[in-house]
């Protein structure tokens, strides 16, 4: 009976031993379809993940008064969904702070407002205008080491990103810290001193040359004229 | 002499001429080095399961005046109050980031004036928030960012072993004394590294 099952079902002719073959490979093809079934129930979700950004602070920037000091930033979609958020400046306000502390009048970010989809990256320019007026020194931030991890309370003037699933009201983001080296206006002569720095040999050998050359030259002169 | 000064012009042409191809060839024998960083994400704002994205958070109607400590996200889930294992936060904040967390927050006033204060309390995962009276951070509803405050106030790097790379957030506020009105805010939720 169980044969003319077989040859009634698979159109084939089978012996009881390929049948109970045949049997096996099937009660082996339902363990592993019902153990799939039981994985599928197991695999979570893909987690949601928020925007990511390339760099954490934007510390210890270096410009000369008047100058406009450019850094690029990178924001990356991770989220499933579509995020909507916008950049801003931020003072963190501490008794006792200086007028050097709030340099955010300082900062303009291009563009301030975008959209993200998951894998999409975007840049931001993020421009620090350095009045002319800016003394030498550290602005924006208490100390030198305030980019680095863990050093808030040294931070003064941030940049803020903030982003949420487009038409949601729960925002997340990160604070950067931005803080500005003024240096004094350099010489005009900069460019050669450090052209000799670097060629030092080279140049004490050029000089020694052409002094060489002039005494020739002059040597040469005085002959003739005697 | 001008002899000797033209040998010794000549010298130093020469070794002008050694000089510079051997300080070109010191400057192109460099070796490459190379080094990368993870990028920074942040803080993710998700459902009771760690896992699912919220995008709202939604007070049920009360009377004006009355403090209302049951909040609901959008997957739905409501905020329930109790010991630990019972208590499930409005939401969960979980770091998939290389790097720890302060957390900063940012709830802006409500709308139509329908809420008069609002508190919050970070806690740790599954931890027990037992009733209104424990959600006792009071936010600040002007829309500046504060730093948190509490007894937890970072949030770990990811993979942290005590799984302090997740936390519960507990929400409550009090409505005004405006009757018949619905108002909207933003609640932020920052990282500083």
């Amino acid at each position: 009976m169980l044969k003319r099952h077989c040859i009634k079902i698979r159109g084939c002719h089978c012996e009881p031993k390929a049948w109970q073959s045949h049997i096996r490979n099937r009660q082996h093809i339902k363990l592993l379809v019902v153990a799939l079934l039981l994985g599928l129930l197991f695999i979570p979700a893909s987690a949601a993940l928020a925007t990511s950004v390339d760099r954490l602070s934007l510390c210890n920037l270096e410009g000369c008064p008047g100058d406009a000091v450019e850094a690029k930033i990178t924001l990356e979609g991770t989220d499933l969904e579509e995020r909507s958020g916008y950049w801003y400046t931020h003072y963190k306000e501490v008794e006792g702070d200086d007028d050097r502390m709030d340099i955010t009048s300082w900062i303009a970010i291009e563009p301030e407002e975008y959209t993200i989809r998951e894998g999409e990256t975007k840049v931001f320019t993020i421009k620090v205008k350095i009045p002319g007026d800016a003394g030498p020194g550290l602005w924006g931030a208490t100390s030198e080491e305030a980019g680095v991890a863990g050093h808030s309370d040294e931070r003064r003037t941030y940049i803020i990103f903030k982003d949420a699933i487009t038409g949601g009201n729960v925002y997340s983001g990160l604070l950067i810290p931005v803080s500005v080296k003024v240096v004094g206006k350099p010489s005009p002569l900069a460019p050669a001193i450090k052209f000799v720095k670097e060629n030092i040999m080279v140049t004490a050998l050029v000089v020694v040359i052409v002094v060489l050359i002039v005494v020739l030259l002059r040597r040469g002169k005085l002959r003739k004229a005697s | 002499m001008k002899k000797r000064i033209l040998a010794l012009a000549g010298v130093l042409v020469l070794v002008a001429v050694l000089i510079v191809p051997m300080v070109v060839l010191a400057a192109v024998n460099d070796a490459t080095q190379t080094a990368s960083t993870s990028k920074a994400d942040a803080i993710n704002i998700r459902a009771q399961d760690y896992t699912t994205a919220v995008a709202d958070i939604t007070f049920p109607e009360g009377a004006p005046g009355a403090t209302v400590s049951d909040p609901s996200n959008d997957q739905p889930e409501t905020q329930i109050l109790g010991a630990e294992g019972t208590a499930k936060p409005v939401v969960t904040l979980v770091n998939t980031s290389a790097v720890a967390y302060t957390v900063w927050y940012n709830i802006e006033a409500f709308s139509e004036g329908v809420v008069s204060s609002e508190n919050y309390v970070i806690i740790a995962k599954g931890g027990e928030c037992l009733n209104a009276d424990a959600i006792t951070e009071s936010a600040t509803l002007d829309g500046s960012d504060h730093v948190c405050t509490g007894t937890i106030t970072t949030i770990a790097a990811t993979g942290d072993g005590g799984e302090a790379d997740e936390r519960d957030l507990y929400l409550k506020i009090t409505l005004s004394a405006l009757a018949g009105k619905t108002g909207t805010s933003t609640l932020t939720i920052l990282g500083e590294s």
